[in-house]
């Protein structure tokens, strides 16, 4: 039972601060570069709501290994279960959580619900204490046994204890909500119990001599041993519930693949999660094949009653995802950046631009193809790649760049765009985009990158341009779609000579519909290789200009 | 016996209980036919729990089933927990109590609250309704819409009275409206059939049918009750009869007068010091003697500490022994040596003080007056209460007044045990019981809710003085 609806958290690990208010959101995906602080957040959710009694807490918790300042993790709930919000439990500390505005009240209205804020507040001493806090009362400590009921589980790495029946495990809270019905028995004492009446019927009289040594010493110190016997202690046999554990045929379950672990642990979980409660999952893809991860993702996603927050790294499970669903976490970052619906088309067609520190958004495939050779040129330069950077190239598919470029800077991360510029209807909005931060890469206006580039490269690399497109088809067909263009007949040495008409008729035959000479990521990489080879020649003009932003966007 | 399936099961059900015909053990009775879930329990005083309290534990009953507080404790507790303490007005304010009230009354109001009583409780009973002040009657009400709601009480004892609040009129329609559906009351007067007097409950009983139907009683149609006729002066005569009846009665263990006077206390302590002071002023909680003694002895100083506290000796204690023993300004040098032995001590004790002045050393001084001689306290309870305020103010450093606040508090959450030779009246007395009960001046008990309370606090022997045999309240 409970959902999260605010969390807060202080000098915990990588996070200095951090202020999120997830409202009514029963699924929530954690995304952000690896260091970002996803893990964080999900074992703060798992040390607040705790059901141990005591946790062990080390100097390296605090945020820089700070001591001096207290480690705090606050979070505030809703859809409490109702044996806390008895008036003998925490009933008067509840607080009004206004459904309209997503605003949490210390005074009470009538059209709130009640909501409660539970603290996990550490100190140098290392000792963690759990309150429910409001801002009426001093603070009231909430019991281990309590918290237990908020059934939160994280699935991480270390779950083998998941398969075993201890107290604060899943099992063992399915079997509380399950004891109601049927009467407890200690068969495991009972059969253990057995098994020394046995041992103690045996024969230990390898072990005689010894004894009567003894016996015998004891004697003269007065003790009376005689009845002594040697036998098994109890207390070495005895196995509680917590040495029990789940067992396949007569394999533990502990020593199955890491991939099924997680989802068996998911599956005892999700049987927790019938009466609501918090499933944390770190890294869902772990262990599992794409597909699985996938399936994993959607199942959780429309299955689950109470609230699943994850993490993941896989392109896969973030296209199986809805772009609401998504949580950026940015390293040292105080919140959160909850992705629109607007970026969905983003989401399935470039999945891999929101596990990226920078997103440069382009018109179509050429712009790809210049992106992708402007870093084949770094590289061949020893300078830092794109993928070091943390850049990714998404394709903004023409129409909807505009609006993937403001979503991905809406969601915080540094974004540019590289784009033409005859479209009149997209150049009207781009100084809106650009006073939200998002660098734009363009064209003078009215002209497409293909009319930029026949423009402005020097006379030898629109040779090179054409010979590639030639390659590719032959030059007969060429010189027939650039003669359209011309308006007139193109003599036997058309390319020789370097003139402003044919640069405009080239720009255009590039362009025909149904018949664009680059539009393909590989046309696109050749068209990039041709520019960054004649850049340093290239005298001041737009494209240089663009060219250069663009090396300059990868740098900064 | 009552449909007890039928009591419990009505949104809300009204059970008529007359003093003294088993309201406890029916409560207890229906708390074992309740089932699941925890029944909340409120009543009005802190003396009332402990009594109920008793009977509960007695009969075995789980503390899982139950929750037992005060109307206002339960108001308060809400009051508080809700909100923030900016808003909450101070304890000593004149308007403290309606605030409550009035916060606990919004509260309820709100849904989420609501969902916290809801999850707590699963149904309600209410003792001693009649002394709701409409108010409270007001919040039960709130109460009610949310759980199963059984008030107990009886309308003819509803006397209580706080500063200008008025009580709920149990017999009004449209106030009670949804209680009065069908009427649940318990018929036998179980108290005086316990091996005490079983005549004078059937009497009562009787009684309690002509109050009800607004008829004079006359007393000798019932035997039980002992009645003298006596006129109202007679009593500060110590030769008349009424006097020698009175003093007679002061032979009993468990006695309690009745003054039909309760807005003063003056009248009870003259007639006390008349007889010697061998009765046990029941004190009002709220008394202002308590607060303005304390006072009194916050003003003390080591140079003034023989007048002030010879002005307290005259408040407590009996007037001629006073003078016998102090002159104006201290304690009278006495020649006998049995009355020099007990002068002396007293005498050095004024003298340390008024080189330094300690608060234990006059609570000490008021004990030592107060077994000289010849001397009897008038005023037992207050003498009890300065001797505690001066010692905790000493300890906790407090003013005498503060202390005094806090012992009268406790006091009244507490409750107390009123035993011997009490005198009283109405007001203090309710729901209390003695053997004998002497009631002065009958025919001055003009409120037949009073007449009633006066009449039903004796269990054994009922003693009845009045100039007219036929008692006629003012209907």
């Amino acid at each position: 039972m409970a959902k999260i609806h605010t969390l807060s958290i202080t000098n915990f690990r990588g996070i200095k601060s951090f202020h999120y208010v997830f409202g009514f959101s029963n699924f929530v995906c954690l995304i952000g570069r690896g260091d970002s602080g996803k893990t964080t957040i999900l074992d703060a959710i798992s040390l607040v709501l705790s059901p141990s009694w005591n946790l062990s807490f080390y100097d390296t918790d605090f945020h820089e290994t700070n001591v001096n300042e207290p480690l705090i993790i606050e979070a505030s709930l809703y859809d409490i279960p109702s044996s806390l919000l008895k008036e003998t439990k925490y009933g008067l500390y509840i607080r009004g959580l206004d459904k309209s505005t997503g605003a949490i009240h210390d005074e009470i209205d009538d059209h709130h619900i009640p909501a409660l804020t539970i603290r996990l507040f550490v100190e140098k001493d290392l000792e963690p204490k759990w309150y429910i806090i409001d801002g009426r009362h001093d603070n009231m400590e909430i019991r281990s046994a309590d918290r237990a009921a908020l059934n939160v589980y994280l699935v991480s790495e270390y779950l083998d204890r998941h398969f075993s029946w201890n107290k604060g495990n899943p099992l063992y809270a399915l079997l509380k909500q399950d004891e109601m019905e049927r009467e407890k028995k200690d068969i495991f004492i009972d059969a253990f119990r057995e098994a020394k009446a046995r041992i103690d019927e045996s024969d230990f009289t390898h072990l005689e001599m010894v004894e009567k040594r003894i016996k015998t010493s004891a004697q003269k110190l007065g003790i009376d041993i005689e009845n002594a016997t040697t036998t098994i202690d109890l207390k070495d046999i005895i196995i509680r519930d917590g040495r029990i554990c789940l067992h396949e045929d007569k394999i533990p379950f502990r020593l199955k693949g890491k991939g099924s672990k997680r989802l068996i642990s998911i599956a005892i979980q999700m049987e927790l999660a019938n009466n609501g409660g918090i499933l944390l999952v770190d890294e869902i893809e772990q262990g599992l094949e794409p597909d699985r991860a996938q399936h994993l993702a959607n199942f959780l996603k429309h299955n689950n009653t109470g609230q699943v927050f994850l993490t993941t790294h896989s392109s896969a499970v973030l296209v199986e995802l809805a772009a609401v669903d998504l949580y950026k976490m940015v390293r040292g970052g105080t919140g959160l950046f909850k992705l629109t619906a607007d970026l969905q088309g983003l989401v399935r067609k470039n999945p891999e631009a929101f596990f990226a520190r920078r997103v440069m958004v382009c018109e179509g495939l050429t712009e790809m193809g210049i992106c992708r050779a402007l870093n084949n040129e770094r590289m061949a330069k020893k300078e830092l790649s794109a993928a070091l950077k943390g850049i990714r190239v998404a394709n903004g598919s023409g129409t909807t760049l505009i609006s993937y470029a403001s979503g991905l800077r809406q969601a915080g991360y540094p974004t540019a765009l590289f784009c033409d510029a005859d479209v009149a209807d997209i150049n009207n909005q781009k100084a809106a985009l650009r006073a939200t931060g998002v660098e734009i890469i363009d064209p003078e206006d009215g002209h497409c990158i293909e009319a930029q580039l026949f423009k402005d490269l020097p006379w030898a690399g629109v040779r090179e341009l054409v010979a590639y497109q030639v390659s590719s088809s032959d030059e007969q067909s060429v010189k027939q779609s650039v003669a359209a263009q011309f308006g007139k007949t193109l003599s036997e040495k058309w390319l020789e000579t370097d003139s402003e008409d044919l640069r405009t008729a080239l720009a255009k035959a590039s362009c025909v519909k149904n018949k664009e000479w680059f539009k393909r990521m590989d046309h696109g990489e050749e068209v990039g290789r041709v520019c960054f080879k004649y850049l340093s020649s290239m005298p001041d003009c737009r494209l240089k200009a663009m060219l250069t932003a663009l090396n300059n966007w990868f740098d900064a | 016996m009552i449909d007890y399936a039928d009591f419990l099961k009505r949104p809300k059900s009204l059970l008529i209980a007359p003093a003294g015909y088993g309201k406890s053990h029916t409560i207890i009775t229906a708390l074992q036919h309740c089932g699941e879930g925890r029944q909340l329990i409120l009543t009005h005083t802190h003396a009332g729990i402990a009594s109920l309290l008793e009977k509960i534990r007695e009969a075995k009953i789980s503390s899982k089933c139950y929750h037992i507080e005060t109307i206002s404790g339960f108001a308060q507790k809400y009051a508080f927990a809700f909100s923030l303490p900016s808003a909450i007005p101070n304890q000593q304010d004149e308007n403290f109590y309606r605030w409550v009230l009035r916060r606990a009354q919004k509260l309820f109001k709100m849904k989420p609250v609501q969902s916290i009583l809801r999850h707590t409780y699963t149904g309600l009973f209410v003792d001693e309704y009649q002394d709701c002040s409409t108010e409270q009657h007001a919040l039960i009400g709130l109460l009610a819409d949310l759980f199963p709601t059984r008030i107990l009480g009886d309308h003819l004892q509803g006397i209580f009275n706080f500063k200008g609040q008025t009580l709920v009129d149990m017999e009004c329609a449209e106030t009670m409206n949804g209680y009065l559906d069908v009427s649940f009351s318990l018929e036998i007067p179980q108290r005086w059939q316990r091996g005490n007097n079983a005549a004078l409950g059937d009497d009562l009983k009787l009684i309690r049918a002509l109050l009800l139907q607004k008829s004079p009683i006359a007393l000798a149609n019932f035997p039980s009750i002992i009645f003298h006729q006596a006129e109202e002066r007679d009593l500060y005569d110590t030769r008349s009869a009424y006097y020698k009846q009175i003093n007679q009665l002061l032979n009993e263990d468990s006695l309690l007068i009745l003054h039909p006077e309760t807005t003063s206390v003056n009248p009870r302590i003259a007639l006390n010091k008349l007889f010697k002071n061998r009765l046990v002023m029941i004190e009002s909680i709220d008394d202002k003697d308590f607060y303005g003694l304390a006072k009194t002895l916050d003003t003390l100083t080591s140079e003034n500490v023989s007048k002030v506290v010879i002005e307290i000796a005259h408040k407590l204690f009996n007037k001629t022994a006073i003078d016998n023993w102090f002159n104006d300004k201290s304690i009278k040098n006495k020649t006998k040596p049995e009355e020099k032995a007990k002068a002396e001590p007293i005498k050095s004790l004024l003298a340390e003080l008024s080189l330094q002045l300690s608060l234990p050393g006059v609570a000490k001084l008021l004990r030592m007056i107060s077994d000289l001689p010849g001397v009897s306290c008038t005023r037992k309870e207050v003498l009890q209460c300065l001797i505690k305020s001066l010692l905790n103010a000493a300890g906790d450093d407090l003013s005498v007044y503060d202390a005094m606040v806090l012992v009268r508090n406790s006091i009244r959450r507490m409750g107390r045990k009123v035993k011997g030779k009490s005198f009283g009246t109405t007001l203090l007395t309710k729901g209390l019981e003695f053997d004998t009960v002497a009631i002065l001046n009958a025919g001055k008990f003009t409120d037949p809710k009073h007449l009633y309370v006066a009449l039903t606090r004796a269990s054994r022997k009922l003693v009845i003085f009045n100039v007219s045999n036929v008692l006629t309240p003012a209907y």
